[in-house]
């Protein structure tokens, strides 16, 4: 996607609130975050997403996403698509979910192919984000999975949760780039907590950043602030964004 | 105790997501060879323990919502009919604790009745995740939980980690004599107590099995029972 427009950063950024700990008062945070920024998109825990969608209600140009298998991935089939059925039913507008992680490792690529492929049909003209969990992969199976997610008409491809242990990082964004052109979109998610990451990130072809609700506003508002600066004809400026690291 | 009684208080557990599928079904040859009581494994591979454990006395433990317990009850349920369809015996639930931190104990009510109806005549779990709840908390879920029929109460899925204050560093939160005993008198007799959460060596399991808990779930059950084994009831000699 390339260049990111710093005074609409909110059009490529998911905001989420998917911890365990999570609680409403971090889910209205979310909603309010959304609704001043305009993010295109607010991810709540399952147990908030009826909420979510009523408090957004009349916000059309911000969706709410529906987790599905989340974060374990370790879900049948049968009821991933049973919970993608009932979270577009509450008016989820994208969903994302956790491939079956143990299958691919185990080789068995036709398993994961059609776990993905079942979601994805139960979901319609709904974008699917297939979040492949890059912490527990070799670059092998990143290009596999990401193949995979391709193959059985995933609208994204996911690097992870942000359950797992290990952040996403620019190389695993070119990888995937590389591996799947411009067949699908990217998400980046899961340790991303700064400007310069995301920059450096959409430079290399990722479209869309999942990002938890304490960095957000940090994220958000620096990008404001260089954006104004560039306006004004100023030097931009560079290094860690306080608070952010 | 003897070895046999040791064992059959162990439930060995899978624990991350990216396991082969020789792990899983390792561990259940481990739980048949020892005489585990159970396994405990994602739902995507109970067909796969069904294959190994099916006339045996091991059990099959399903972890449903895990780890959040965060989707609606209704699709506990369907987690649960399926699971069972595919030949799980008992079910681990993640329970939704959001409801139990905001007091809204009706919908915690309807959510174990929920759970109770689909589970059926088969053991049904739920998880308390002890270090998140206060023991007020964790005493009213029990007694709730009890008085839905609910068969075993777990301390903690044994997932997440605290910040130590001393050193710093994040550390695992282990399963604790206290929770247990706090547990124990919330549910008397009328529950069983799993407790669950890092419990690496025997030291802590005696510790736990001492304080009132009737099973332990990890994922280190056969280093547990090797202790024993080699050290009975005798203090490990390189205990910090």
């Amino acid at each position: 996607m390339g260049k990111i427009d710093l005074k609409r950063i909110g059009r490529v950024m998911d905001v989420s609130a998917v911890r365990t700990d999570v609680d409403f008062q971090e889910i209205n945070q979310m909603i309010e975050i959304v609704k001043k920024y305009h993010c295109i998109c607010a991810s709540p825990m399952p147990w908030a997403t009826s909420y979510t969608i009523e408090q957004l209600a009349g916000m059309d140009d911000i969706v709410v996403t529906g987790v599905v298998g989340f974060p374990s991935g370790a879900d049948t089939t049968f009821i991933k698509m049973a919970t993608a059925k009932e979270m577009l039913s509450m008016g989820c507008k994208e969903l994302d979910m956790v491939i079956n992680v143990s299958a691919l490792k185990a080789g068995k690529c036709q398993v994961v192919e059609d776990d993905i492929r079942a979601v994805v049909e139960a979901a319609g003209h709904i974008p699917v984000k297939t979040i492949i969990e890059i912490c527990y992969l070799s670059d092998d199976e990143i290009r596999r999975a990401s193949e995979l997610a391709v193959k059985a008409g995933a609208a994204f491809v996911k690097t992870g949760t942000g359950w797992g242990p290990r952040p996403t990082t620019i190389e695993t964004i070119r990888l995937i780039r590389e591996t799947i052109g411009d067949a699908a979109k990217i998400k980046a998610a899961g340790g991303i907590r700064d400007l310069d990451t995301m920059l450096e990130m959409a430079e290399a072809g990722c479209d869309r950043f999942g990002i938890g609700v304490r960095s957000a506003v940090t994220v958000i508002e620096e990008a404001e602030r260089r954006g104004r600066e560039q306006e004004a004809g100023r030097p931009m400026g560079t290094g860690a964004i306080c608070g952010a690291n | 105790m003897d070895r046999k009684t040791v064992a059959s208080k162990l439930e060995n557990r899978v624990f991350d997501m990216d396991v082969h599928d020789t792990d899983v079904s390792n561990a259940c040859y481990e739980a048949l060879y020892h005489g585990f009581a159970s396994v405990q494994v994602f739902p995507v591979m109970v067909e796969e323990c069904r294959k190994i454990l099916g006339g045996s006395n091991v059990k099959i433990a399903v972890l449903i919502d895990y780890p959040h317990g965060g989707f609606p009850p209704e699709i506990k349920k369907m987690e649960i009919l399926d699971a069972k369809k595919r030949g799980a015996d008992i079910f681990n639930v993640c329970f939704t604790n959001r409801n139990v931190k905001d007091g809204k104990w009706d919908l915690v009510d309807r959510e174990l009745q929920i759970l109770r109806e689909a589970a059926g005549e088969s053991e049904l779990r739920i998880f308390l995740e002890t270090e998140y709840l206060t023991d007020e908390e964790i005493t009213k879920l029990c007694e709730r939980a009890v008085g839905r029929g609910i068969d075993t109460v777990i301390t903690s899925t044994g997932l997440y980690y605290k910040l130590d204050k001393e050193s710093g560093r994040e550390v695992p939160v282990r399963a604790e004599a206290r929770d247990v005993r706090l547990v124990r008198k919330a549910v008397g007799e009328r529950a069983k107590i799993m407790a669950q959460g890092f419990i690496d060596d025997w030291d802590l399991a005696k510790e736990i099995l001492e304080a009132g808990a009737d099973l332990i779930g990890s994922v280190k059950a056969v280093k547990l029972l090797e202790e024993f084994h080699w050290r009975g009831d005798e203090p490990c000699m390189t205990k910090k």
